[in-house]
């Protein structure tokens, strides 16, 4: 959604959007298998402000003949726009295009077009040389359900990607929660502080794992901890148990 | 022959004046004269016969050391490893040991003192000269003063007769270093002029010599060896002709480029100048009326690294890191000694360059002056004898920032080596972006031509950076290169990975397209394809141009007439890279000439004679699947001895050569590349002599000949 606001806001808003670009839907896919750049990208746009995915093997075919980097990432964000899984296998190869700013957008792409593979491609993708796509990838593979690159994720956390902490918070399982935590006190807090906290608001996340955090943070018995604690209080107020355990922590940790 | 335009032969200090004798070329003619005549081959076999009678050398061992804090001269001996004397003194130049005394330049002028004790015995002006050089033999000496240069030199040589001058020759002329031996003075001057002076100063023979320069003469038994850049002889076969023997070392590269005998027509040096620490030295015997090195070796000095090279200095033998930098060096028959700048002497072995003596002088120096005499230490070499490999890998892998340049030849030293395992160590230091530039060059360029140690090269293809593994990305450019000279078909589907892989550089893309080009395998080319499909609308400034040329070059050797379409539509597509499109157009036009030309085309059938069509398969191909440097080997081998003299080049003796040679399927050679470049005008001709098999190859090979003296 974040991208189609983009896409659309960028051209709507910032790009008039020429006379030309109200193609027939025959009339875009001619503009696009053309050679000429100015009519390839009003071809493109065409297609992704109607929406219509038929369009999406024509922008795939495009791309694979080779454009300009500007069109190329144009095209992309088309593809990200209308979110088919048909792109996929266009969008997995092109992760390794020689340009970070394409691997991003194919990074960004994949997010919203949910192909099969693209949690590998995506667990891939954390090692890519670019941080840019790195973080990414990670924020990717949270909203891919990427579950399956747990470990890669992990290790990126590790490597100080810290998107890919808070893609562990979306995606962790119990078994995963103690993992995280074990990090705790080896990682510094304000690099987890956000993770725990997005993990303590998580409806998904079982309540008996939320009472391990909670655990885990008022052992470690800093301001910073009780700070965390008092703001999750605040924020879900009630008589929940793990409101009541945060709310003990923090007492603790203050006397 | 020389003009001098002046000779002045003159008493001093109150001695008896020269005789003068102003003959017309007779023995015992004044010094330099220019009407004495030159290449009389009866003077010089007369002085030859004196030589070989002429009484055993002193049999001291003396290092003369230019010592430091404070400024001191410092003779000791070797053999009793005892100090014999110090006296205060700031050496404007290098100290010499004269037979039974030692000569030096300071403040106050030439200054003479005995070996024996350090009694100054003679100091003499130096008249604003520099201290060119000085030898001598027993009681006898000379020492060469001089301007340097060679318009407007000016020079004197004075005769040394037990510590005293004996005489004095001026000369409009710049004199060399001279030796003494058996009372007589071999004194080089005017580059190439040697003149044979009597202990009274007059001269009884003189040769010049037009095949190098002469600006040392030296002594090495009861021999006189004569040169500067190159070495002879002294004998009735030295004379102007432009073939006498001359002994050249071979012409490869060096650190600092220390010449074979530093320059004696420049000023000399201060003892602590860096020419000292960075330096070749060698042990010269007469072979016949030829000159011959001991083992052939040439040892470089380079501050604290010393390189034993064999073949003339063509190839490693071994080197020697030593704990510091050397300032002195000595090759001998028993070793090299060698002096450090802490003072401690060492005799290193010939035959691996590690110590088999040491002994301390316990003085801090910038200078070491060694005359071993007969000394000749024996003992059990120190420390484990490394693999030459190792050895080099060691100095270049060192840490000292001055040896930059030492470990870039070290390198180059060892890629010369053909053991398989030196190329996985210069992957491994093409691979490492911490080392110097040079150094990291110098490897990657040894790599490239590697024809040995495949197993290494595959390894490193198949790592790709990746940042969770904290991998990093190969050097694929020389791997591919190595690839190609090693037509290791085991690369190409690694290849083929690395050009799908944007941490592969750009920069190494042409050497990535020309690998997968030579190895041939057709399978390559729709992987190419691809990647000329979806980077060819790329701007010119991203980099990619030289790669996509070299790709499209690539993509159509492997597809060979299939590859039309996609060449047609790179030329008319109106958003491909001018470079690519070029490039495109340009395959089209090969591919129409060898249409129209009808050329290329192998048939799988073909007619029976009869009308009737035979089939063969491959089987019944006896054509060798590729040609191999073996290969090669054994066709060209009744012209061995005519390549190996390709390496005697004028005024250089190669230690190898190495002759790539691109072959056509058909066995046609394509391309004859020599290198050193210079010897391709020899081998060139005679490669191309021989006739070289068809082979079953589907595209043309580069073979790799070496030739080794």
């Amino acid at each position: 959604m974040r991208l189609v606001a983009f896409f659309v806001g960028a051209a709507l808003a910032t790009v008039a959007v020429p006379a030309s670009a109200q193609l027939s839907f025959e009339e875009a896919q001619a503009a696009i298998d053309s050679s000429d750049a100015a009519r390839i990208q009003t071809g493109i746009e065409t297609i992704g402000l109607t929406g219509d995915v038929r369009g999406v093997p024509l922008i795939v075919a495009r791309v694979r003949r080779g454009l300009p980097p500007e069109l190329l990432e144009s095209a992309l964000d088309t593809l990200a726009v209308l979110g088919h899984v048909e792109a996929g296998p266009l969008l997995i190869e092109l992760l390794s295009h020689r340009r970070a700013s394409v691997r991003l957008r194919a990074v960004q792409a994949l997010a919203t077009c949910h192909p099969s593979g693209a949690d590998r491609a995506l667990a891939g993708a954390l090692s890519d040389s670019s941080p840019d796509v790195r973080a990414a990838a990670a924020t990717a593979l949270g909203d891919v359900g990427g579950v399956s690159a747990m470990d890669q994720l992990f290790l990126a956390l590790d490597r100080g990607v810290p998107e890919a902490g808070m893609a562990i918070a979306r995606l962790a399982r119990p078994a995963d929660v103690t993992r995280l935590l074990g990090l705790v006190g080896h990682v510094p807090f304000t690099q987890m502080s956000p993770i725990l906290a997005d993990m303590l608001g998580r409806d998904t996340v079982p309540q008996r794992s939320r009472l391990e955090i909670v655990a885990a943070i008022g052992e470690l018995a800093s301001a910073e901890a009780r700070g965390l604690l008092e703001q999750y209080v605040q924020a879900h107020p009630g008589t929940d148990p793990v409101t009541r355990a945060a709310e003990a922590a923090a007492a603790r940790i203050a006397q | 022959m020389s003009t001098p335009t002046r000779i002045v032969t003159l008493a001093l200090l109150g001695l008896a004046l020269v005789p003068a004798c102003g003959g017309s070329g007779g023995l015992g003619s004044a010094a330099f004269s220019q009407r004495f005549p030159d290449d009389r081959v009866d003077h010089v076999e007369a002085v030859v016969a004196r030589l070989r009678t002429a009484p055993p050398e002193h049999d001291r061992s003396i290092v003369l050391l230019a010592a430091t804090s404070p400024d001191r001269l410092v003779a000791y001996d070797l053999a009793a490893q005892q100090r014999l004397w110090e006296v205060p003194a700031t050496l404007r130049t290098i100290p010499y040991v004269a037979g039974h005394y030692v000569v030096t330049q300071e403040a106050g002028g030439v200054v003479v003192r005995a070996l024996d004790g350090g009694r100054e015995t003679a100091r003499i002006s130096d008249d604003q000269m520099g201290l060119v050089g000085a030898d001598g033999d027993r009681d006898s000496g000379a020492i060469a003063l001089s301007t340097g240069g060679a318009v407007g030199a000016r020079s004197v040589l004075v005769g040394l007769s037990s510590g005293s001058p004996s005489f004095r020759a001026e000369v409009d002329q710049a004199l060399g270093v001279p030796a003494v031996r058996g009372d007589m003075i071999f004194q080089p001057w005017g580059n190439q002029n040697l003149s044979v002076i009597e202990e009274d100063g007059g001269e009884i023979a003189r040769v010049r010599v037009t095949r190098g320069v002469l600006g040392h003469a030296f002594v090495e038994g009861s021999s006189i060896f004569v040169g500067q850049a190159g070495i002879g002889l002294l004998s009735a076969d030295l004379d102007s002709a432009s073939d006498v023997p001359w002994l050249e070392i071979a012409s490869t590269p060096r650190p600092g480029n220390p010449p074979l005998m530093r320059d004696a027509y420049t000023p000399p040096p201060a003892p602590g100048s860096a020419t000292h620490r960075v330096r070749l030295a060698f042990a010269p015997r007469a072979q016949g009326t030829s000159v011959a090195l001991v083992d052939d070796l040439v040892v470089l000095v380079f501050y604290r690294l010393v390189f034993g090279l064999s073949d003339l200095g063509a190839r490693a033998a071994w080197v020697q890191e030593m704990p510091h930098d050397v300032v002195g060096v000595s090759v001998r028959e028993a070793g090299i000694f060698v002096v450090d700048d802490h003072g401690e002497a060492s005799l290193l072995s010939r035959s691996d360059g590690r110590p088999i003596w040491t002994a301390s002088i316990g003085e801090t120096a910038t200078y070491a002056a060694i005359d071993p005499g007969a000394f000749a230490p024996t003992g059990t070499p120190q420390g484990d004898a490394l693999p030459l490999r190792d050895q080099l890998l060691s100095a270049a892998q060192s840490t000292d920032a001055r040896l930059v340049p030492a470990r870039e030849f070290a390198v180059r030293l060892l890629g010369a080596l053909e053991d398989p395992a030196v190329t996985g160590n210069l992957v491994a230091l093409c691979d490492d972006r911490t080392v110097p530039a040079s150094v990291h060059t110098s490897a990657c360029e040894a790599l490239a031509t590697r024809s040995t140690g495949p197993d290494a090269v595959v390894s490193a293809l198949a790592r790709h950076q990746a940042f969770l593994q904290g991998t990093t990305a190969p050097p694929v450019g020389s791997l591919a290169r190595a690839a190609m000279t090693m037509a290791e078909r085991r690369a190409t589907p690694l290849l083929l990975a690395q050009m799908r892989d944007p941490e592969t550089r750009a920069d190494d893309l042409p050497a990535l397209f020309d690998a997968l080009a030579a190895l041939g395998d057709a399978s390559a080319a729709s992987s190419i394809e691809d990647f000329l499909r979806l980077y060819h609308a790329e701007p010119s400034d991203s980099g990619l141009a030289p790669g996509l040329t070299r790709g499209v070059a690539a993509y159509a050797h492997l597809a060979g007439p299939t590859s039309r379409e996609l060449l047609q539509a790179l030329g008319d597509d109106a958003l491909t890279m001018q470079e690519v499109r070029i490039a495109a157009q340009q395959e089209i036009a090969n591919l129409d000439r060898a249409a129209s030309g009808d050329t290329g085309t192998v048939a799988a059938t073909t007619d029976g004679g009869d009308g009737s069509s035979m089939s063969f398969s491959e089987a019944d191909d006896t054509r060798p699947r590729e040609l191999t440097a073996p290969m090669v080997a054994q066709i060209v081998d009744s012209a061995r001895a005519e390549l190996r003299e390709c390496l005697v080049a004028p005024g250089r003796v190669h230690g190898q050569a190495r002759v790539v040679l691109v072959v056509e399927p058909t066995g046609e050679l394509a391309m004859v590349s020599v290198s050193p470049d210079t010897l391709q005008a020899c081998v060139e001709p005679i490669m191309r002599r021989f006739t070289y098999p068809a082979t079953q190859s589907r595209s043309r090979q580069r073979v790799t000949h070496v030739i080794r003296r």
